[in-house]
């Protein structure tokens, strides 16, 4: 699988090794020869140390309009933006854009780009590149899995002058801002019209604080410190991101030195970890949900019930869940949401562990305790200590006198269950996480409580009211109170068993100095810091 | 000579045939890759794409006869998850696999042969019962566990080889260690008893009645007779590794083929799955055509 660019280099994206017949082009050299890669920025990152990655799967896809999922974002996170991104605190801050101002009916948001935002190539951000990048994102050709969420609402993208654009939008969406990080991303229109489609998703050429090197399938991905950045630019020069799918072989790669920073350690082999004299272990809280959904679709009748919804959450400890099953990697939760999400204040009264009202719910109405709960779980290991929090769950549950029945599935057969469009009647409870992208809350709740969704074991028509009133609102201050009585409801609702949102751990070497942005589960590398 | 060849190349064809069935069959028995290729913010037309686009809302049998023309013209299909070229992705990673399997083959022989060999000739003694204590070692370990002892002996404890990746001589270290460990062990015990038994046979107490060297007798006449076994077990061992070297290319990140299938596997990417498992099928009905020869070079009754 080779590739010819313009200027007639030939590279491979998946590669050979040394021994191979045919061998890989070098990445440097790829790198520098690349249409449109700017070689005196590339040079000059040179002289910063290169920083070595360990991740468990590799991603997906290089072009931003075809994101498959939260791991591709290991990529994009760190070398594409959006208009609007998070700061290293998850707060939400200009990226291209240094300001923006929305007019009275929220249907307009007018854009100034930074006078210094620059693509990889050298070529200055410009409101063209914005209405391109919007144009291709809904282009029908393109295929965006993911236009619903934010493009497709956009009706226009006018180019004012060569600073600024105004995005005319076709219905008020109050998510609109949050979602500008991580839904669309800007992208130069010369350099995706010069090389068409297929050859942009090979040599990708984005804003942020890394530019695309080289990448071999199932082996590594190169990158390099971008030292044209507008703001964050990178205090390390070269970034290999090594895929090493197997947990103990990649801590082995923090110990032995071999990589610098490790990201999604279990928690198993963290707290071990967190007692070796020449690594540290770094962990920073995450929009990464774990809960049990419960089915009350109506397949058991008693679920339908929301005072049993609510007995089976106080049937659960979870802070020794937490404790025991997670060693304490992540925050307890009482509300479907995680802390820091849009509107999940903690201002409602939690269920807490009752086990002994637990049972005097269920018993006055009217639960069968001869008749199992059904139980389905993940059991591949994608999620850390998923098998053994659903155990612990059903372990409770059976504490009160409740009989449980456990089915434990790879990630793909749990997805088509979980995922289906027919919920079966034979789940009771199901295993269930979920990551929001960023603070705001509309593409968990539209995806998870909305009837008819498609992780949604749960129908109740005023949710559904409330779901389509979320986002029409023209500013997040307006919406704040709405979204506190919708959390209000759901938490009285209680269509799962919120459990908690798990910590993203990562191990480095004591060379490595960092803070990892919190509330996003894929690590933003700009600000690391490698000495020695 | 050609009459044998001919009848075991057609037996080779039929059985790919029946294995594309079985190869088809199989990997969509697995359920619908649409959940596991779009993300949970796609559409429900936009799934409905995805399946038209690679022709999984056709009729089964229609999926099949389009599968198998494409694969007769050499198009294997398109990666759901990578959208490369199936095939590209495989012959990336059998070129891993197959070093990672000759070397550790090629090791296995080293120690296994000349071991099994020389505890044949030394029955009883302290030397035989050391082999034998080696070879129970190298089949009771599992590889995985050998694999993460040898990462923290030599990667971690002593920092001599690097505990995963791909690219560089000292990568194959430890993986080939692994591996070939093991097949050692089998090699060892199978050389040990066909030379025990060779030995003990009338036409090698003949020869040393005639005063034949020693040396003579053990390498160019017993070992000969004793081989037959050892080369089908290699052929075999060689086959599986191909496709099963799964644990030890997950633990050393090396890209290999076992890797592939399994991760093609749980992500329901059907194409790679089936190119995979068709070419090393070949590969593996390659080396049993070769045995098969193999046999006929050392033991001449196989052509009567």
């Amino acid at each position: 699988m080779t590739q010819a660019t313009d200027d007639g280099t030939v590279r491979s994206l998946l590669g050979r090794g040394p021994l191979g017949r045919r061998s890989l082009t070098a990445g440097i050299v790829a790198a520098a020869l690349a249409p449109g890669l700017d070689n005196t920025k590339i040079a000059a990152a040179q002289g910063k140390p290169p920083l070595v990655v360990a991740f468990g799967t590799d991603i997906i896809t290089l072009d931003p309009c075809r994101i498959a999922g939260g791991n591709d974002y290991v990529f994009f996170a760190n070398v594409f933006e959006g208009l609007y991104s998070h700061d290293e605190n998850g707060r939400l801050s200009p990226a291209v854009a240094e300001s923006h101002t929305v007019s009275p009916d929220g249907l307009s948001y007018e854009f100034v780009l930074r006078q210094n935002a620059q693509f990889h190539n050298g070529d200055r951000v410009t409101a063209e590149d914005v209405r391109f990048s919007w144009q291709r994102a809904i282009a029908p050709e393109t295929r965006n899995p993911r236009a619903s969420v934010l493009v497709a609402n956009i009706a226009d993208v006018e180019v004012l002058d060569e600073r600024r654009c105004r995005v005319l939008l076709k219905a008020r969406d109050a998510s609109f801002m949050e979602n500008l990080g991580e839904y669309w991303y800007i992208i130069s229109k010369r350099h995706a019209e010069t090389a068409g489609d297929a050859a942009f998703e090979r040599q990708p050429i984005g804003t942020g604080p890394f530019a695309f090197v080289e990448r071999r399938i199932r082996s590594y991905i190169k990158l390099r410190g971008f030292p044209g950045h507008w703001g964050q630019v990178p205090r390390v020069g070269e970034v290999t991101i090594k895929i090493v799918p197997d947990d103990q072989s990649r801590v082995a790669q923090v110990q032995t030195g071999e990589s610098d920073l490790v990201i999604n350690i279990p928690p198993v082999l963290a707290a071990p970890l967190q007692r070796m004299p020449n690594l540290k272990v770094i962990r920073a809280p995450s929009f990464h949900n774990i809960y049990v959904a419960i089915n009350g679709l109506g397949g058991n009748p008693m679920l339908a019930k929301p005072e049993v919804r609510r007995a089976l959450n106080m049937a659960i400890d979870k802070k020794v869940l937490l404790r025991t099953v997670m060693l304490g990697f992540g925050t307890a939760q009482e509300l479907p949401c995680s802390p820091g999400l849009l509107g999940c204040d903690a201002t409602v009264q939690p269920y807490g562990f009752q086990p002994d009202k637990a049972r005097e719910m269920l018993t006055k109405a009217g639960f069968d305790f001869s008749k199992p709960l059904r139980m389905v779980g993940q059991g591949s290991g994608r999620v850390p200590q998923a098998r053994e929090t659903l155990q612990g769950v059903a372990s409770f549950l059976n504490r009160i006198g409740v009989k449980t029945e456990i089915t434990m599935l790879d990630y793909g057969a749990w997805i088509a269950v979980y995922g289906a469009k027919e919920k079966d009647p034979a789940v009771d409870l199901i295993f269930a996480n979920f990551t929001d992208y960023n603070a705001d809350p509309s593409g968990r709740l539209l995806r998870s409580v909305r009837t008819g969704s498609a992780y949604s074991w749960y129908s109740n028509p005023e949710v559904d009211a409330l779901l389509l009133k979320m986002n029409d609102f023209s500013s997040p201050e307006e919406r704040a109170p709405f979204l506190h009585r919708l959390f209000a409801k759901l938490h009285e609702e209680a269509p799962f068993i919120p459990l908690w949102s798990t910590d993203s751990i990562y191990a480095a070497s004591r060379t490595i100095s960092w803070k990892p942005t919190p509330n996003v589960s894929w690590p933003v590398l700009w600000n690391v810091e490698k000495t020695g | 000579m050609g009459p044998f060849i001919l009848k075991r190349i057609g037996q080779t064809l039929i059985t790919l045939l029946l294995l594309t069935i079985l190869i088809f069959a199989l990997a969509r028995l697995t359920g619908d890759p649409t959940p596991l290729v779009m993300p949970s913010e796609a559409t429900d037309a936009d799934r409905a794409f995805f399946r038209e686009q690679y022709g999984l809302d056709r009729p089964l049998h229609e999926q099949y006869l389009v599968f198998l023309r494409n694969i007769l013209g050499g198009d294997f299909g398109v990666s759901f998850r990578y959208r490369e070229p199936a095939m590209d992705l495989v012959l990336a990673a059998i070129g891993p696999t197959l070093q990672l399997a000759g070397l550790s083959m090629l090791l296995a022989i080293m120690i296994g042969v000349p071991l099994g060999i020389a505890a044949a000739l030394r029955p009883g003694s302290w030397f035989a019962a050391t082999v034998r204590g080696y070879a129970s070692l190298g089949q009771a370990m599992p590889s995985f566990w050998v694999a993460l002892m040898l990462i923290m002996l030599f990667s971690i404890t002593l920092p001599v080889f690097p505990s995963s990746g791909y690219g560089e001589a000292a990568n194959f270290v430890l993986p080939c260690v692994t591996l070939g460990f093991f097949a050692s062990a089998s090699v060892t015990l199978l050389t040990w008893a066909n030379m025990a038994e060779a030995m003990r046979s009338d036409f090698v107490q003949m020869e040393r009645v005639l005063g034949i060297p020693n040396r003579l007798i053990v390498l160019k006449h017993a070992l000969r007779n004793a081989s037959l076994p050892i080369v089908t077990y290699l052929g075999l061992q060689f086959g599986l590794l191909l496709g099963g070297a799964v644990v030890t290319e997950r633990v050393f990140a090396w890209p290999g083929v076992g890797q592939l299938v399994v991760e093609a596997i749980l992500n329901r990417d059907f194409p790679v799955v089936q190119a995979s498992v068709l070419l090393t099928a070949v590969l593996f009905m390659i080396i049993n055509l070769c045995v098969d020869l193999l046999y006929a070079v050392l033991d001449p009754r196989v052509n009567a």
